[in-house]
C-alpha cells in the first residue's frame, strides 16, 4: 500500500498505544470499552453480550431485553442473517461507517474506512472535506453534499453509491462543519480547494436550503444528477421526528439522526455539551411519528452517535432504527486512544494527525486488519444477540419496543421511548450529586476561555452530564435547542 | 445578544452580573469596575468595598451613592421613595419568594426585581417557579429576575438559565476560575478582557446555533429546552426530549 499523501510520516503506528486510566464518570469512551473494542480488534471475536449497563444517567444503559449478560468463549457462531439494506443497498450487517472527512482523518484511517465497506459488504460514509482520491476509487461509499460544498462537483457525486445531504451533526447541531486551520495544510488545501492555514469554517445552513420545499429541490436535483438515494443526515434535536417526517415526505431514502455525545474533529465545547438530545430518545420519537405519518417504509433509519457495542446497536434497532453508524468505535479499533486531541492534529494514535512532513500516521495494514477484526466480532456480537432473542433476521427485530425493559424509568421517558415494562430495585435515585463542578474539561476550558478570548474548541464526543459526569446540578439534566435548517441569526466571528 | 433591565435603564450587552470573589483586593476590584463598564456588564459589589467612585454605573451596591447602577436591598421593605436608581431585593431563603412576588405586584412598594441567591439544592426550581407566577400575574415585562448561582462554570449554564427564566445571570465562581494564575494587574485586566468576550462569543454560538435573533425570545423560553428526567422534567416545568408537542 502506497501512502496517497505525499509526505514522510516521522513516525507509523502499527500497534495500540498505551491507554489512560479513565473512568465511566470521566468519559463516555473509558479505559474498559476502550480496551474490549482493542480485544475483538486483536482477535475478531466476540466477548460477551447483553452488556449491563454501567454509566447511571443513560438512558440507553438503563433498557435491555432482560436477559442477564453473557460472557462467550469466542467461538460461538450465530445462525441469524444479518443481511439488510440500507437505502436500498443490499448490506451484509446493518451498519453503516461514519461521515468522517479527509482533514479531520489523516488519510489511512479514511482509506482503510472505505476498504471495510467494500470488502465487508458496508457503506461507508466520506464526511465534507472532498474526496481523498484513494477513497474515490472504492465503490460503497456515499459521498457527502455538506454545506460549504468542499471539492464537490459531478465526478465527487457520481463516485459513490449514495449521496448524504449533511444538514447537522451530533457533536454540533446548529453550526457547520470545522476544520482548525492548524490542521489545513497544503494537500487538505488542494482537496478541498481552499487557502492554507486558514479555519475551515462551513455555513451553519446550506445557502440554498431554508425551508422543507428547498430542500425537496436538493434531494430532487441530486437524484435527478446521479440517479443514487440521496440521505440526509441531521443532529438529534428538540424537534427531532417533525424534521424526520419532514425528510421523508420530501423524498429522501434514508435519514442518518446524530445524537448527543457523538464524535467530531472540532467543536465548540458549550455547544458539544449543551445542544442535543440522546439518540434513544431521537430515535424511539422519530420512528414513531413516521410511522404514525406513514412514511416509516419509505426511509431507511440510520441511528449514530455513541454506539459502542452490538448491544447500543440492538436496543436502538429495537428502539426503531434500520442501522447503527459506527464512528468512534471504529477509530478506536484502528489504535485511537481518546487522547481528545484531534482539533490540534498532534494525534498520538496518528489518525488525526495533521498532514505535515514527520508527522505520526497509522499503519494501514495494521488499521485495517484491526478494524475488519472488530467489525467482524461486532457482527457476530449482533447475530448471538438475535438468536438468543429468538429472531432469525435483524430487520425483523426494527421497531421490537415489546422485547426492551426499563430500569427505574420514569413514566414520562418510558412512554416516549415506548417501553411498558419498567423494573426498579432502588426507588428515588439523586437526581444531583454532591461535587466540584470544576471537573479537568471544565478547568481547562475556563483556562481557554480567558487565553484567547475565543470560544473554545474540543474534539471527540461529549464528557458532559448527565450521561457521563454525574450532574451535580438541575441544569445538568437540560438541553438548549439547535436549529438544523435556519439563517445563522447571530454570527459569532462577524459580530461581536 | 444585548438585554435591559430595570424597564430600560441599564443596557447590559449580555445578561451577564460579574460577582467578585471575597478574596480579590481593591486593585483587582478597581480593575473589575473598569472591565465591567468596557464591556457594558455589571458587577455585583454588595458587601464588597467599591473603592473609588469611578464607573459607578456599573456597580450594583448596598448603599445608595450618587450615580450609583443598581440598589441591592434585602427587603422589600428598605426601596427609598423618591431615590430614582434600578433596585433589586436579594431572596436568600426559599421562604421569601412568596412575599418578593407580592411585593414586586404591589405597586406602592415598587422596585425592579429580585436576585435569586438561594443555596439549596434546587435554586433553578425558584427561578422557574417566580417567572410563571409573575407571567401569572401578568407583570413579569415590568420586573426582573436575576439569578447567582456559584457553581456556574459555562456561558451554556448562563444562557439555559436564561431560558428558564433570568433576566440576567451573576456569575462568581466561572470568574474566579477563569481569572486565577494572573502574573500582574495588566495580565489581569487583559485577562479579564478576554473572558468576557470570549463568554459574548459564545452565547452568540449558542444562540446562533438555536437560530435565535434576540436575546428577548429566550427569557423564559423554556419551550427552548428540553430536559433527559421525567423529575426534572415536572421539577423545571421543560419537556423531555422527543415529547411531543401535542402529547398523543
Amino acid at each position: 500500500m502506497n501512502y496517497i499523501i505525499n509526505i514522510r510520516p516521522r513516525q507509523v503506528i502499527s500497534d495500540f498505544i498505551r491507554l489512560m486510566s479513565k473512568g465511566p464518570t470521566s468519559d463516555y469512551w473509558y479505559s474498559d470499552v476502550i480496551e474490549e473494542i482493542r480485544e475483538m480488534a486483536k482477535y475478531g471475536r466476540p466477548i460477551r453480550i447483553f452488556r449491563r449497563g454501567v454509566r447511571k444517567y443513560r438512558i440507553l444503559d438503563n433498557i435491555g431485553f432482560g436477559i442477564n449478560e453473557t460472557r462467550l468463549t469466542g467461538n460461538e457462531k450465530g445462525k441469524a442473517s444479518l443481511t439488510s439494506s440500507i437505502g436500498g443497498i443490499e448490506v451484509s450487517a446493518p451498519i453503516y461507517l461514519a461521515d468522517m472527512s479527509f482533514g479531520a482523518l489523516a488519510g489511512v484511517p479514511n482509506v482503510v474506512e472505505a476498504e471495510l465497506a467494500d470488502e465487508l459488504m458496508l457503506i461507508s460514509g466520506t464526511g465534507e472535506g472532498g474526496l481523498h482520491p484513494e477513497v474515490a476509487r472504492h465503490k460503497r461509499i456515499f459521498v457527502q453534499w455538506a454545506s460549504a460544498r468542499f471539492g464537490v462537483d459531478i465526478n465527487t457525486l457520481m463516485a459513490g453509491m449514495g449521496v448524504v445531504i449533511k444538514i447537522g451533526q451530533g457533536a454540533k447541531p446548529g453550526i457547520g462543519g470545522h476544520l482548525p486551520a492548524s490542521k489545513v495544510t497544503q494537500v487538505i488545501s488542494q482537496v478541498r480547494r481552499i487557502p492554507i492555514g486558514i479555519d475551515a469554517l462551513s455555513p451553519a445552513p446550506h445557502h440554498d436550503i431554508y425551508s422543507i420545499e428547498d430542500l425537496k429541490q436538493r434531494i430532487d436535483a441530486l437524484k435527478e444528477a446521479t440517479g443514487k438515494p440521496v440521505f440526509v443526515k441531521v443532529a438529534a434535536t428538540n424537534y427531532i421526528p417533525y424534521i424526520a417526517a419532514g425528510i421523508a415526505r420530501m423524498g429522501a431514502d434514508g435519514i442518518i439522526i446524530d445524537g448527543h455525545g457523538a464524535g467530531t474533529g472540532a467543536t465548540p465545547l458549550v455547544v458539544r455539551d449543551n445542544i442535543g438530545i440522546p439518540i434513544e430518545l431521537a430515535v424511539a420519537s422519530a420512528d414513531k411519528m413516521l410511522r404514525e405519518e406513514g412514511l416509516r417504509d419509505r426511509v431507511t433509519l440510520i441511528a449514530a452517535g455513541r454506539i459502542s457495542t452490538a448491544d447500543d446497536a440492538a436496543k436502538l434497532m429495537a428502539l426503531g432504527a434500520d442501522a447503527v453508524s459506527l464512528g468512534t468505535a471504529l477509530l478506536i479499533s484502528m489504535g485511537c486512544d481518546m487522547a481528545r486531541t484531534c482539533h490540534r492534529g498532534n494525534c498520538p494514535a496518528g489518525i488525526t494527525s495533521k498532514l505535515v512532513d514527520g508527522t505520526i500516521i497509522v499503519d494501514h495494514d495494521f488499521a485495517f486488519k484491526s478494524s475488519r477484526n472488530f467489525l467482524t466480532a461486532f457482527m457476530e456480537e449482533l447475530r448471538l444477540i438475535l438468536d438468543s432473542l429468538g429472531i432469525d433476521d435483524v430487520r425483523k427485530l426494527v421497531g421490537r419496543r415489546d422485547l426492551l425493559q426499563g430500569r427505574c424509568l420514569d413514566e414520562v421517558t418510558a412512554k416516549v421511548l415506548g417501553i411498558n415494562e419498567t423494573h426498579c430495585d432502588s426507588i428515588n435515585e439523586n437526581i444531583i450529586n454532591p461535587g466540584n463542578v470544576w471537573t479537568p474539561d471544565y478547568s481547562i476550558y475556563a483556562t481557554q476561555l480567558v487565553r484567547t478570548g475565543d470560544v473554545v474548541i474540543v474534539s471527540m464526543g461529549s464528557t458532559g452530564p448527565p450521561e457521563v459526569e454525574p450532574p451535580k446540578r438541575l441544569i445538568d439534566w437540560l438541553r438548549f435547542d439547535g436549529a438544523q435548517v435556519t439563517k445563522p441569526a447571530i454570527d459569532h466571528i462577524e459580530r461581536t | 445578544m444585548s438585554t435591559t433591565l430595570a424597564e430600560g435603564r441599564l443596557w447590559l450587552s449580555m445578561p451577564v452580573i460579574i460577582r467578585p470573589p471575597r478574596t480579590w483586593d481593591r486593585e483587582l476590584i478597581r480593575e473589575a469596575k473598569f472591565v465591567a463598564r468596557a464591556n457594558s456588564v455589571m458587577v455585583d459589589l454588595e458587601g464588597m468595598d467599591i473603592v473609588d467612585n469611578k464607573h459607578l454605573m456599573r456597580v450594583m451596591w448596598d448603599t445608595y451613592i450618587e450615580k450609583l447602577g443598581a440598589l441591592v436591598i434585602t427587603n422589600p421593605q428598605q426601596v427609598m421613595p423618591g431615590v430614582n436608581v434600578p433596585t433589586y431585593v436579594r431572596i436568600t431563603e426559599a421562604g421569601e419568594v412568596s412575599n418578593a412576588v407580592n411585593a414586586l405586584a404591589r405597586k406602592n412598594n415598587w422596585f425592579d426585581g429580585v436576585i435569586i441567591d438561594i443555596n439549596d439544592d434546587y435554586p433553578e426550581a425558584h427561578l422557574v417557579r417566580l417567572d410563571v407566577e409573575l407571567r401569572r400575574r401578568g407583570i413579569r415585562d415590568n420586573v426582573d429576575l436575576l439569578i447567582h448561582m456559584p457553581n456556574i462554570r459555562s456561558s451554556g449554564d448562563i444562557i439555559k438559565l436564561v431560558a428558564l427564566g433570568a433576566d440576567a445571570v451573576i456569575i462568581s465562581g466561572f470568574v474566579e476560575r477563569a481569572l486565577h494564575g494572573y502574573s500582574g494587574i495588566e495580565d489581569f485586566r487583559l485577562r479579564f478582557m478576554k473572558f468576557l468576550i470570549g463568554v459574548k462569543r459564545e452565547i452568540a454560538q449558542l444562540l446562533g446555533a438555536a437560530g435565535i435573533y434576540s436575546l428577548q425570545s429566550v427569557v423564559g423560553n423554556r419551550e427552548l429546552l428540553r430536559a433527559l428526567s421525567g423529575r426534572v422534567r415536572d421539577m423545571l416545568m421543560v419537556k423531555l426530549a422527543g415529547e411531543d408537542v401535542l402529547y398523543r
